[in-house]
């Protein structure tokens, strides 16, 4: 597992689509945000698929034992500026750090975090997100 | 607007937590994880009877918090741990009060503790935040109606 911090994501673009913007904020239970302001719940799946890369290739990098076998950890987010509804920003990033860890109950588990930046058509970061996920492990 | 450390944020409620837009969350983050839109797969791993409503939408939550507060450009950074699950039914609210109030490249920052809690006092969701402070309030957003 430790050969997976310095693995890079294929890296590539996400633009984020009107339609979309809708149907994300109507899940976040708000409707969308006023100047073409897309709401921050972005900063979970626009960073991946703009990276290339799905939660299910996740989970086979890090070798999931099951789906099951994975938590969300902790997220850690920065918006240096607004995501917008119709940019397109160019995704880079990969896995960062890899920790084997004895739970509470004895457990043993590998604790994963990925880190992809986001920038503007004018090549500007525009935001980080930083996610670790805990991964289960029987032995 | 009038901040100091120690004010609270007011707190944004939503529910009942809804299936069918966890779902669509699935289809959009190509989530393959079943224990949110498959009640069987929830029961077989002995998670319950209800489908559990994904992290990222719980975090969604309590951004509505902070933009309904501060205004919907405002967010810099957020950092949350996922403390226990939110199912389908559930009625949450987010809430957060000021920890420091700085300056940072030429903005006026409040610092925050925020959280997600369940109707039955669960604590969902615990981290930090940072905003901008406007000068005035934002028009509030409007937030979709409790049941």
């Amino acid at each position: 597992m430790q050969g997976l911090v310095g693995h890079a994501f294929p890296g590539g673009s996400f633009t984020i689509e009107p339609w979309e913007n809708v149907l994300l904020s109507d899940i976040m239970g708000v409707p969308p945000l006023p100047d073409s302001i897309a709401h921050p719940a972005y900063l979970f799946h626009a960073p991946l698929a703009g990276a290339g890369v799905r939660i299910a290739d996740i989970f086979e990098l890090c070798q999931a034992e099951s789906e099951e076998a994975v938590r969300a950890g902790e997220y850690h987010w920065v918006l240096h500026r607004p995501l917008r509804v119709g940019a397109t920003y160019r995704m880079s990033g990969g896995f960062t750090g890899v920790e084997r860890k004895q739970g509470r109950r004895g457990g043993l588990m590998d604790v994963v975090t990925f880190e992809i930046d986001m920038h503007d058509e004018g090549g500007e970061l525009a935001a980080s997100a930083a996610n670790t996920w805990i991964f289960l492990r029987s032995s | 607007m009038d901040v100091a450390v120690g004010s609270p944020i007011p707190p944004w409620s939503h529910g009942p937590v809804s299936a069918e837009k966890m779902k669509v969350f699935a289809a959009i983050a190509r989530d393959p994880n079943p224990i949110h839109w498959d009640r069987a797969a929830v029961a077989e791993r002995g998670l319950g009877e209800r489908l559990i409503n994904q992290g990222p939408t719980n975090l969604g939550y309590v951004i509505n918090m902070l933009l309904a507060w501060t205004g919907p450009a405002s967010l810099r950074e957020l950092t949350v741990r996922f403390t226990s699950n939110v199912f389908d039914g559930d009625i949450v609210t987010a809430g957060g009060v000021v920890t420091a109030i700085r300056e940072g490249r030429g903005e006026r920052l409040a610092d925050c503790d925020v959280w997600l809690d369940r109707d039955d006092g669960t604590r969902a969701v615990a981290g930090s935040a940072t905003v901008v402070l406007p000068d005035e309030p934002p028009e509030r957003h409007r937030k979709q109606s409790l049941v």
